[in-house]
């Protein structure tokens, strides 16, 4: 049996926190223990270590004192001690003698009784022979490994003997302060020189500075005082240090105010800086459990660097959090038990972390495995539970800890080592069917499925992949058919909600690339160029690709009162193909300025109001311009038209006429799936699925709108899938709007560009005008990528007049000769530059 | 002072001190010693060869050990076994009380006295009675 003394000059150093954490530790690790509380004039080990009940009357002050008075035979010891649990799978036991039934009143009139019968230091002997006689009747009858003394503080007669006498090993608690070390130093030199039984090899005595803060004082005094602990004392050594260390025990606000005994827990949760510097101070104090102590310490270091790992955020990029988000503590539980299916020599086997979704299923585990037994683990939790991942923790070849994630995907028996580092969160068990399969393709597999979460991921891989972020101090390889994969797989999102988040994800913005900037500091240079360039190859194309829709919320959408929405889409179609300058801002700019400039002289705003109201005009215009797409379940006019001249054939009159007079009627075939599909139908035989018109409008303003029903019925007539041609139709619209919109190099509009120059009965397309849209909407589409709308597209000029296949005549062209085309179509006499002839009023 | 007044300070010394002992008073320790002191005055004033100069150095020896003064009945031992006219019965008689001590004592301390003797604990006491705790005062 090996004793230990705990013992401080002053009080409230924790000195009882870590003898009830020593002795615990020491239980688990299957060792027999006795704690004594020989703290007479304030006991209180048995708060920290439990276990007593109200009716327990005995104690070391009882028992001493039935012995000094020379009971005969002696009182019986388990009378005196209290059992206390340890850990079912434990070996090791643990009992405690504490000082009396305290704080009862029969406590302390036994504590008189005490100090008045027995004096330790009584002549005779029989004080000393009292204390000598209970630790080796300890030693003989309970025949525990370790006991532990709680000696009383100060300079006490007892204290005295309970660390002289009795102890081998004496731990010397203080704290960083001249008075504390001081009076430490004190008592460690008369401990030195203090006279021992024959028997007793020298007292060992390890200081222990307790309640460490960040910083020790550094004056020269307190730092010689130290220096003579250590060299009267033992401290701690680190292999690569040639002087030994004090052993520090980290202040702790929680441990401390509850006084909580941590020891022998193996929940990471548990872990903290003071219980590592408990079991590493237990590795000096107990040779035997050093190396248990060790493997505990690394074992929770491991399981508390992976718990820390689930539970707190990471930023992987702009918009990950959600993806990212990391598990809430109760979702994991720790060290849960499991138990075998099927008998298999091994019954149950231990996990250190669960993670359970909100059902409660577990989906991942964690388990330490120092040694090698990845695979028999693996065997039975793959046999014994539905979890998809399993971590195990294990030791490097260098001793440091490495972890191995292992999948499956649902349904799957066996696991498999998934190439990933980072753990799983738990948004990731619901968006992959395989947690290690996070691949381009599982990821837009769980957009397919409505998963708007992966969007983000997709995104930030597209910039990585694509030669966007590509420069000489990233790491990410340039991976142009990655990004293109990722792109059409994005652009093929069926699902509304996930299209809209593409686009918003897509949109390029001041406030992402900042985040952006800060999230990969040195390895990303701030480059303002770089939005352009995510707005023209990733947001223009799947402005264009995706559900018309989308498309529409994402020009809706506001961020921030008087955002402008994205508009590279336009300008995608516009500067990139047509030749031409569309800005609306700085059109709207120009426009507001010509405006105050043809103000007369006495007309300038008097007031700042007339200013304001100048602005707001502008802004209002812009509005105007920009939110000009429209989804509408309207009769279109050439429907109106047929309508009226089925009714009347000779029937004149405007179309707000005809609305009137026939829109009922129309109204009712748009109504009726059958009968608008038959007329779609007999349209498309008679080549007339005009877009102008019938499919879609645009009217001179710019304003477009699509009229879905008919769209939707005409996809159907011609074996197409609705929103292709949707987005066909919107396109074809938009190269329309944006030939007459548009500005070219001198800053004029196309004023000469009228594809419908009138609406009536009678649709008076300009041939020429409709091939030249047809054209760059062609050539829209083939840059595009996109054989969804490549199909569709070529499928409807099939059934339209002759002059919308024009386009293919016009595809051998190059760019440059279809530009220069477009330039002379919109070339008018107002065009020409004459005096006074551009005003758009 | 007279033996016979000394006779009866003993006598009414000794009830107390039983009384006291009788009744678990912490004083009895005091009382005893006290005995030990009036039986070491009776045996000055007696003779070793006689019968009451023998009692009285039994009783001194033996009230010493029941105030717990070992230190002192030693020293009390060692001093009546010098004097010459000291019979050897005597001399055996007082080693035989502090031997009976020791028996009482490895007795009452079973698990202790395996590994350390009575004496040792005695020395370890004087030491600590001496010089305070943790010997801090040598």
């Amino acid at each position: 049996m090996e004793s230990v003394a705990f013992y401080s000059y002053k009080g409230g150093v924790g000195r009882s926190l870590l003898l009830a954490n020593a002795a615990r530790f020491l239980a688990t690790l299957g060792k027999g223990v006795v704690a004594l509380d020989f703290d007479f004039e304030a006991p209180g080990l048995h708060y920290k270590l439990g276990g007593r009940n109200g009716s327990f009357t005995g104690g070391a002050v009882p028992y001493l004192t039935a012995t000094a008075e020379g009971a005969d035979p002696p009182p019986p010891l388990e009378a005196h001690m209290l059992a206390l649990p340890v850990p079912k799978d434990s070996q090791g036991w643990l009992r405690l003698m504490p000082a009396g039934p305290a704080p009862q009143q029969t406590y302390w009139t036994a504590f008189k009784e005490f100090g008045e019968r027995l004096h330790f230091a009584d002549p005779s002997g029989r004080g000393v022979m009292a204390l000598l006689d209970l630790q080796a009747r300890i030693a003989d009858e309970l025949k525990p490994d370790y006991l532990l003394i709680d000696a009383r503080t100060g300079v006490t007669e007892l204290g005295g003997l309970a660390t002289t006498l009795l102890a081998d090993t004496v731990v010397c608690m203080f704290v960083a302060n001249q008075e504390s070390l001081d009076g430490t130093l004190t008592v460690v030199e008369a401990l030195k020189a203090a006279p021992r039984l024959k028997n007793q090899a020298p007292i060992r005595v390890v200081p222990v500075l307790a309640r460490a803060g960040t910083a020790a004082p550094d004056d020269a005094k307190f730092v010689s005082g130290i220096k003579r602990l250590l060299e009267l004392g033992e401290g701690k050594k680190e292999d690569n240090e040639k002087e030994a260390k004090i052993f520090a025990l980290p202040h702790d606000d929680a441990l401390g105010a509850t006084e909580r005994v941590v020891a022998g827990e193996q929940r990471a949760s548990a872990f903290s800086p003071l219980y590592q510097a408990y079991l590493e101070l237990f590795q000096k104090l107990f040779p035997t459990g050093a190396e248990p102590a060790r493997r505990v310490l690394e074992r929770l270091k491991a399981v508390a660097d992976i718990r820390e790992g689930l539970t707190s955020s990471r930023r992987e990029g702009p918009g990950y959090d959600e993806l990212f988000s990391p598990w809430s503590p109760s979702t994991i539980e720790e060290g849960v038990l499991f138990k075998s299916r099927q008998y298999r020599g091994k019954d149950t086997r231990y996990a250190d972390l669960v993670c359970r979704n909100e059902a409660g299923a577990p989906l991942m585990l964690a388990e330490y495995t120092p040694d090698d037994g990845a695979s028999e683990a693996l065997e039975f939790w793959a046999n014994n539970t539905e979890v998809r991942c399993v971590l195990l923790v294990g030791r490097s070849q260098y001793g440091s800890a490495e972890r191995h994630i292992f999948t499956r995907a649902i349904g799957q028996g066996e696991f498999h080592e998934a190439k990933r580092w980072d753990l799983p969160r738990p948004l990731e068990f619901e968006l992959l069917r395989d947690v290690g399969d996070r691949s381009v393709e599982s990821m837009l597999d769980a957009v397919r499925h409505g998963h708007i979460e992966a969007v983000a991921w997709l995104v930030n891989e597209w910039r990585d992949a694509s030669s966007i972020s590509y420069g000489p101090r990233r790491h990410r390889e340039w991976q142009p058919e990655r990004a293109q994969r990722i792109l059409d797989g994005l652009a093929a999102t069926e699902d509304l909600r996930c299209a809209e988040e593409i686009l918003r994800r897509a949109k390029p913005s001041g406030y992402d690339l900042w985040h952006r900037s800060r999230h990969y500091r040195d390895d990303w240079d701030f480059d303002e160029g770089i939005e352009g360039r995510i707005a023209q190859q990733l947001f223009a194309p799947l402005f264009w690709r995706l559900p018309v829709e989308a498309t529409l919320k994402s020009m809706e959408e506001r961020r921030y009162p008087g955002e402008a929405p994205c508009l590279a889409g336009y300008q995608l179609l516009a500067e990139g193909l047509m030749g031409l300058r569309y800005d609306p801002d700085r059109d709207a700019l120009e426009e507001s300025r010509d405006w105050i400039a043809r103000l007369p002289a006495d007309g300038a705003p008097e007031e700042e109001g007339d200013y304001e109201r100048s602005l707001m005009w502008l802004h209002r215009s812009r509005r105007d311009r920009i939110e000009g797409l429209r989804l509408s379940d309207d009769v279109p006019p050439a429907l109106l038209w047929e309508e009226a001249l089925r009714e009347d054939r000779w029937w004149r009159g405007t179309l707000e006429e005809a609305k009137e007079k026939f829109g009922d009627k129309a109204k009712k075939v748009l109504t009726s799936n059958v009968s608008l599909r038959n007329r779609l139908k007999a349209a498309a035989a008679r080549r007339e699925l005009v877009t102008q018109g019938l499919l879609g409008h645009c009217e001179s303003s710019g304003h477009i709108e699509l009229y879905v029903p008919v769209i939707a019925a005409a996809a159907e007539a011609l074996g197409l899938s609705s929103r292709s041609l949707e987005s066909v139709v919107f396109i074809h619209l938009s190269a329309g709007a944006l030939a007459q919109e548009a500005r070219d190099l001198d800053g004029q509009h196309g004023y000469g560009f009228q594809v419908w120059p009138q609406s009536g009965p009678i649709r008076r397309e300009s041939p020429a005008h409709v091939a030249l849209v047809q054209a760059f909407t062609d050539r829209l589409i083939l840059l595009l990528k996109d054989p969804n709308l490549q199909a569709a597209f070529e499928t409807l000029s099939k059934h339209q007049p002759e002059y919308y296949t024009g386009w293919r005549a016009l595809r051998k062209l190059p760019l440059e000769k279809l530009r220069v085309l477009l330039l002379t179509a919109r070339a008018s006499g107002s065009a020409l530059g004459l005096p006074g002839s551009g005003d758009s009023e | 002072m007279e033996t016979d007044a000394l006779n009866s300070l003993v006598t009414g010394a000794i009830w107390r001190a039983e009384q006291l002992e009788a009744r678990g008073i912490s004083s009895a320790g005091h009382a005893w010693a006290e005995v030990s002191s009036l039986e070491e005055e009776l045996a000055k004033a007696l003779p070793a060869s006689g019968p009451e100069g023998r009692i009285a150095r039994r009783g001194s020896v033996r009230a010493a050990l029941k105030a717990g003064d070992y230190v002192r009945a030693s020293a009390l031992l060692a001093s009546y076994s010098a004097e010459e006219a000291a019979p050897e019965s005597l001399k055996a008689a007082l080693r035989k009380i502090l031997k009976e001590e020791d028996a009482a004592m490895v007795s009452r301390f079973r698990y202790a006295t395996k590994q350390h003797s009575p004496r040792e604990a005695r020395e370890l006491a004087r030491r600590f009675r001496e010089f305070g705790a943790f010997c801090l005062a040598a």
